[in-house]
């Protein structure tokens, strides 16, 4: 605490800090003076004043000009004094903390302020540049979205034209815009365009040749002039693009090309959006169109194949090692798909017998070998397909060749050949035979009249002479069988056919009992014998031969309504049901190779039915088999 | 009767000659065709028995030599019938056809009787 005199305080207040001021003053206005000025050097220090005696407007001026923080009026006690002064210093100082603290808040908040606005000022930039972004963003976006569309639109199309008025439409959105014209070559001479004209997809083709651009561009005068020529209009401004036909021009050893041409009157600046456009197209409608062309070549390739084989007369399938049909045409089936060639073509559940597949396969060579389907003999020639240069090939091409018919001739002359040798060896045999025999019967004729009737030896000599007369029978009959064609159709009963073939068949039926019940030896029919006899021949022979054991045959004949019956049934194991269907089918034959042609039954049924009869058989109860024929009664005139 | 038989097989010429000797007739008997030609120079047979296929010369041959002398009666046998019938005998000069073998050699016997009547 210092005390001094108004004069001697202020250079005081000019050199030290005081907390707080207190004038007394006699004169108020002396006081007021030294005030203002301490309040001009130390503002932060309370300023008090005692005066003895104050008007208003000392008060207002010492408020106003000194900011006098408080007025005390004289006289007052020291007590007082200190404690006006501790209470100006308290407020003074809560004065100063607060006001120091509202100086630095509001720095602060000028900082802060100013922070924001830098803020604002970045989130506008920013806000602009995203929604610049956005924009371009949301206009790329729409872009790849159209061209998206545009490749999804051309993948399910199968036709140019579909393919060329998606482009068309799209086109639209430009204005000033022509039709597309596609226009292609294969390797050909010719050129292919495809348009619309006046609406209407088009495709027109031309044999003058010009060179295709090999850059998208807009097309010199000369090809300008080449499309003018072709349609006959005028071509005003175009823009061509090139296509790249990469799996055509596979197909066509390269050869394959193609262009694109529109028509427009865009100007410079409308150009270049339009190329932007087609640039993006280019290469979706390139393989679309390659797609199309290739397809319809291809399609056009298989077409003729298929006709070409469809073409041919025999059965051609391209099969798999495991016998599956890859493919085949309309002879070798109509319903091949998923199937084996041995159910679908054969009928049979396991591979043919005499398949030459394993073996083409086996070797990679081509192999032949027979097949019989439905009664039919087929040459099968197995061609190995090596699709890939492996070392096995995986495909055979089988072209089956009907040769039943020479077959047939070729057995049917064989069988002939041999009937003619049996005839011409029976025919010498007969004669051979005839002659000891004519010597044996006419010799016991001769003795016959000199033996005593009723002697042994007179009986003895009955029987001789009956042998050789049954001999003699024999003999004619194997003539007459052997003899063949040529005989000439005639009035006989069945009953005499019958007598007439069974001594041939002395020892087949030697083991088996024969019952023999024939009721028709008055009614005729009119037949070439020696094939009746055949047939009668091949029945009871087959009937003696599916006998394993000892077994009964019987012959029977009877007529009724006029038709005569021959029924022939044997004690045999029946016929199998899985070959029941097949017996009369010319070569099946349940016999081994060579000792049976598989023709008997087949040329039994032909015979009869030349005859105007019919041959059926039936299975018999406990076993065995009956065959039925039916032949018309036929009197002699 | 006087009759010769040419036959190969001697069980014909033997039945026919004791069938033809059981008649009353004379009999005689050659085994081919050049010991027939000989008898018939020798005995000169009424009727001829001739079988057609013969060893040697065969009846036909044989036939046509005694035809250049001869009005005899002359038989043809034949075994083989599909070769020879009635009709191309009589065109070789035989006066009757006969088929081997015989149904019954008396009736052969009474056909031939017949012819010399």
């Amino acid at each position: 605490m210092f005390r001094a005199s108004t004069s001697e305080a202020l250079p005081l207040l000019q050199t030290r800090r005081f907390s707080s001021i207190l004038v007394q003053g006699s004169s108020d206005s002396e006081a007021l003076e030294f005030l203002y000025k301490a309040r001009t050097l130390q503002p932060m220090a309370p300023r008090l004043l005692i005066a003895e005696d104050l008007n208003e407007q000392e008060v207002r001026e010492g408020i106003n000009k000194a900011q006098v923080y408080r007025f005390m009026r004289w006289p007052l006690s020291e007590h007082e004094i200190w404690e006006q002064l501790e209470l100006a210093l308290q407020r003074h100082s809560m004065f100063l903390s607060r006001s120091l603290l509202l100086k630095e808040s509001s720095h602060q908040n000028k900082q802060l302020e100013a922070l924001t606005h830098s803020l604002e000022a970045m989130v506008e930039e920013r806000t602009q540049y995203i929604e610049m972004s956005h924009h371009e963003e949301s206009e790329k976006l729409n872009r790849e979205r159209q061209l998206i569309r545009f490749i999804k639109d051309l993948a399910t199309q199968t036709s140019f034209e579909d393919i060329l008025a998606i482009l068309r439409k799209e086109l639209r959105k430009f204005h000033k815009m022509g039709d597309p014209i596609l226009s292609f070559r294969l390797g050909g001479a010719k050129t292919f365009f495809l348009s619309f004209q006046s609406g209407h997809f088009t495709q027109t083709e031309s044999a003058s040749y010009f060179e295709f651009p090999k850059a998208a561009q807009v097309p010199s005068a000369e090809l300008t002039r080449y499309f003018a020529n072709h349609f006959g209009r005028p071509f005003i401004k175009a823009y061509v693009v090139p296509f790249e036909l990469r799996l055509t021009s596979h197909l066509t050893s390269g050869q394959g090309e193609a262009i694109l041409c529109i028509e427009n009157s865009l100007n410079d600046k409308e150009m270049g959006p339009f190329v932007d456009f087609m640039s993006d197209r280019v290469r979706p409608l390139s393989m679309a169109l390659d797609r199309v062309l290739l397809e319809s070549q291809l399609s056009g390739f298989s077409y003729r194949w298929e006709k070409t084989f469809d073409g041919m007369r025999d059965p051609i399938a391209i099969v798999d090692i495991d016998y599956n049909v890859v493919r085949a045409n309309r002879k070798f089936s109509d319903r091949f798909m998923h199937h084996k060639c041995y159910e679908s073509f054969a009928h049979r559940q396991a591979a043919c017998e005499g398949c030459p597949v394993p073996q083409a396969m086996k070797e990679g060579a081509p192999a032949a070998g027979q097949i019989q389907v439905d009664g039919r003999i087929y040459q099968v020639h197995s061609y190995p397909v090596l699709l890939d240069q492996s070392t096995r090939p995986t495909n055979v091409v089988n072209q089956y060749v009907d040769i039943t018919q020479s077959r047939e001739l070729y057995l049917r002359m064989l069988q002939s050949e041999k009937m003619g040798a049996i005839g011409m060896l029976a025919g010498h045999i007969a004669h051979e035979l005839n002659n000891p025999l004519t010597g044996l019967r006419s010799l016991s004729q001769v003795l016959l009249q000199e033996a005593d009737q009723g002697s042994n030896l007179h009986s003895d000599l009955v029987e001789i002479e009956k042998a050789t007369a049954r001999s003699q029978r024999i003999i004619k009959n194997l003539l007459d069988f052997s003899k063949g064609e040529d005989q000439p159709s005639e009035y006989i009963s069945v009953d005499e056919v019958v007598e007439r073939t069974l001594p041939m068949l002395k020892s087949a039926l030697r083991t088996h009992r024969l019952e023999v019940d024939l009721e028709t030896l008055g009614q005729t029919v009119f037949v070439e014998p020696h094939l009746l006899q055949q047939v009668v021949f091949n029945l009871i022979n087959n009937a003696c031969q599916a006998m394993k054991e000892a077994g009964r045959l019987s012959v029977r004949t009877r007529h009724d309504q006029g038709r005569i019956y021959l029924e022939i049934e044997d004690t045999g194991p029946g016929i199998p049901e899985d070959i029941r269907r097949r017996i009369f089918e010319p070569f099946f034959t349940t016999k081994k190779e060579g000792h049976g042609t598989g023709l008997g039954l087949s040329m039994s049924k032909s015979v009869i039915e030349k005859f105007g009869g019919t041959i059926e058989f039936r299975n018999v109860e406990p076993h065995g088999t009956c065959f039925v024929i039916v032949l018309p009664q036929r009197n002699a005139p | 009767m006087k009759i010769l038989i040419v036959d190969d097989e001697a069980l014909v010429r033997r039945s026919l000659s004791r069938a033809l000797k059981g008649k009353g007739h004379d009999v005689v008997e050659a085994a081919d065709g050049n010991e027939g030609l000989q008898l018939w120079q020798n005995s000169k047979p009424d009727l001829v028995f001739l079988d057609v296929l013969m060893p040697g010369r065969t009846g036909p041959e044989v036939l046509k030599e005694m035809r250049e002398q001869s009005e005899a009666k002359v038989i043809l046998m034949s075994a083989f019938a599909g070769e020879h019938n009635m009709e191309t005998a009589l065109q070789m000069g035989a006066n009757l056809f006969v088929p081997k073998p015989f149904e019954d050699i008396f009736a052969v016997v009474k056909m031939a009787e017949d012819l010399e009547r």
